[in-house]
């Protein structure tokens, strides 16, 4: 009788652990949607025939950040196209493009998971077929001194620029904020 | 050299080998099938992920069955029916990164976690939901992914920069490296608990076990003299002394990575790896004085 009891304890422990690594990858599986904040998204439609295309400006706030990465890399920003390609060449003919960054600090990256792009130049030597999008991403790297102390962290704006003829496809503006610190 | 320290340098040698023939910037496995064979996949840890394989197969441009990832897995699949988890136990750098630094702290600051809490069921629920995890539209493969941190940290050994971490990744590496790792008795508290390539392999190798012709792990009960130093040594918890009334060595082969520590630690060779039967847990009934003493606190 106890053994047979000692066995349906045995089974029930077992099945409240397995219950307990269900809800725990549940729960983790949660946590990556309360951080969407950690990082910008870069979204644009190029070739619309708009002049200059419009975009939502990016704003990134340091204070929106999870708590590990508050505390280990704050000032290390992400702002990209993310998996799917953010990019788009929405005209009838191939694009040939290039990125650049002003106002931003100089240890701005540009980055792409396309081969055809140059971190150097910014350029995606590949021209960009019609129809197609392209990813790009950005990292910041900003001193937790300047973080700490203002508001307004970093500010300035992504330029997409068609390289045959030099002309401004789109102007981004990016702005890292602190929204701890008073304004 | 003794047989402990001779079994940690071939490990480390393997663990090694894991690095370059899996994790970019070398990934030699992903680079050899991607320029040989032409298949689809990229040339880093990406492309040995089960994810990424479920996320190909059933791909906007149509089911791609054969890429780096679905030859790796199946691979790493067919070798723990065979052979045991060999993957965990002689190439996964991931999980032995924990375990070779457990070993530099004392053991008065470890935890023995694997004593307390059965991790066998814990691991197949996480398990479970990874499985589920490409279908439901679950983050949770990725964000907690130790494989994409290991990978990270080689290429930023190279530039002395990890790039930038998103606060899961920084979670997982606190668990990985520091909780289940440098603190935890054996190190590898995140294989036991966490990783479901692991589970996924130990339920295969239970399956195979029951093979006369596969590899496993086997005790000659007769040369055993309960000196408890495969309990000591298990990186992965899997041979307990278990306290209670029967007062057994109880070896979990849901829990086993095949790594053949135990069997290079045994003085007396009772423990073997090869074919035939299986482990059988055996009572403690030779026990030393010394032994019986420890066993009754």
């Amino acid at each position: 009788m106890n053994s047979k009891k000692g066995w349906i304890v045995s089974v029930l422990v077992t099945l409240l652990l397995f219950a307990a690594g269900v809800s725990l990858a549940l729960a983790a599986s949660q946590y990556p949607k309360t951080l969407t904040a950690e990082s910008g998204v870069i979204k644009v439609d190029l070739n619309t025939g708009k002049p200059v295309q419009d975009a939502k400006p990016i704003v990134v706030d340091i204070q929106k950040q999870g708590l590990p990465k508050r505390l280990f890399q704050p000032g290390r920003i992400s702002i990209s196209t993310g998996k799917a390609a953010g990019i788009s060449n929405k005209g009838t003919v191939p694009l040939n493009l290039a990125a650049r960054v002003e106002g931003l600090p100089e240890n701005t990256r540009l980055t792409s998971t396309d081969p055809s792009f140059d971190s150097s130049t910014g350029v995606f030597k590949k021209p960009v077929a019609a129809g197609n999008a392209v990813v790009l991403s950005i990292g910041l790297n900003l001193p937790r001194r300047q973080i700490s102390g203002n508001f307004q962290v970093a500010s300035g704006r992504l330029l997409l620029i068609n390289q045959d003829t030099g002309s401004l496809l789109a102007e981004i503006p990016i702005s890292v904020v602190n929204s701890s610190v008073k304004k | 050299m003794k047989k402990k320290t001779k079994s940690l340098i071939i490990r480390g040698a393997g663990y090694l080998g894991g690095v370059v023939l899996l994790f970019a910037p070398f990934a030699l496995i992903q680079r050899a099938l991607i320029s040989v064979f032409g298949l689809v996949g990229r040339p880093d840890t990406h492309g040995a992920c089960y994810k990424m394989f479920i996320s190909r197969l059933f791909s906007a441009t149509g089911i791609t069955v054969l890429s780096t990832s679905s030859i790796i897995v199946f691979s790493i699949l067919a070798v723990a029916v065979a052979f045991g988890p060999l993957f965990c136990g002689r190439l996964c750098v991931a999980g032995a990164l924990g375990e070779f630094l457990s070993r530099l702290v004392p053991d008065r600051f470890k935890l023995n976690w694997q004593k307390y809490i059965n991790p066998t069921p814990i691991r197949y629920g996480v398990t479970a939901v990874y499985l589920a995890s490409p279908f439901l539209g679950l983050s949770f493969t990725c964000a907690f992914c130790n494989f994409n941190f290991m990978e990270k940290l080689i290429l930023g050994t190279t530039i002395w920069d990890l790039g930038i971490l998103g606060s899961t990744a920084i979670l997982t590496a606190f668990l990985w490296i520091v909780v289940f790792g440098l603190f935890a008795n054996g190190g590898r508290g995140f294989c036991s608990y966490l990783c479901p390539v692991g589970a996924i392999q130990s339920i295969l190798h239970a399956i195979g076990s029951r093979l006369g012709v596969t590899g496993k792990l086997k005790l000659a009960q007769s040369k055993c003299i309960s000196c408890k130093q495969c309990t000591k040594e298990c990186p992965m918890g899997a041979i307990q002394i278990d306290k209670k009334i029967e007062k057994e060595i109880k070896y979990n082969i849901h829990n086993c990575i095949a790594c053949t520590h135990c069997v290079a630690v045994c003085p007396k060779s009772a423990i073997s790896y090869g074919r035939g039967k299986a482990w059988q847990n055996i009572k403690i009934i030779q026990a030393s004085p010394a032994i019986e003493a420890e066993l009754s606190n």
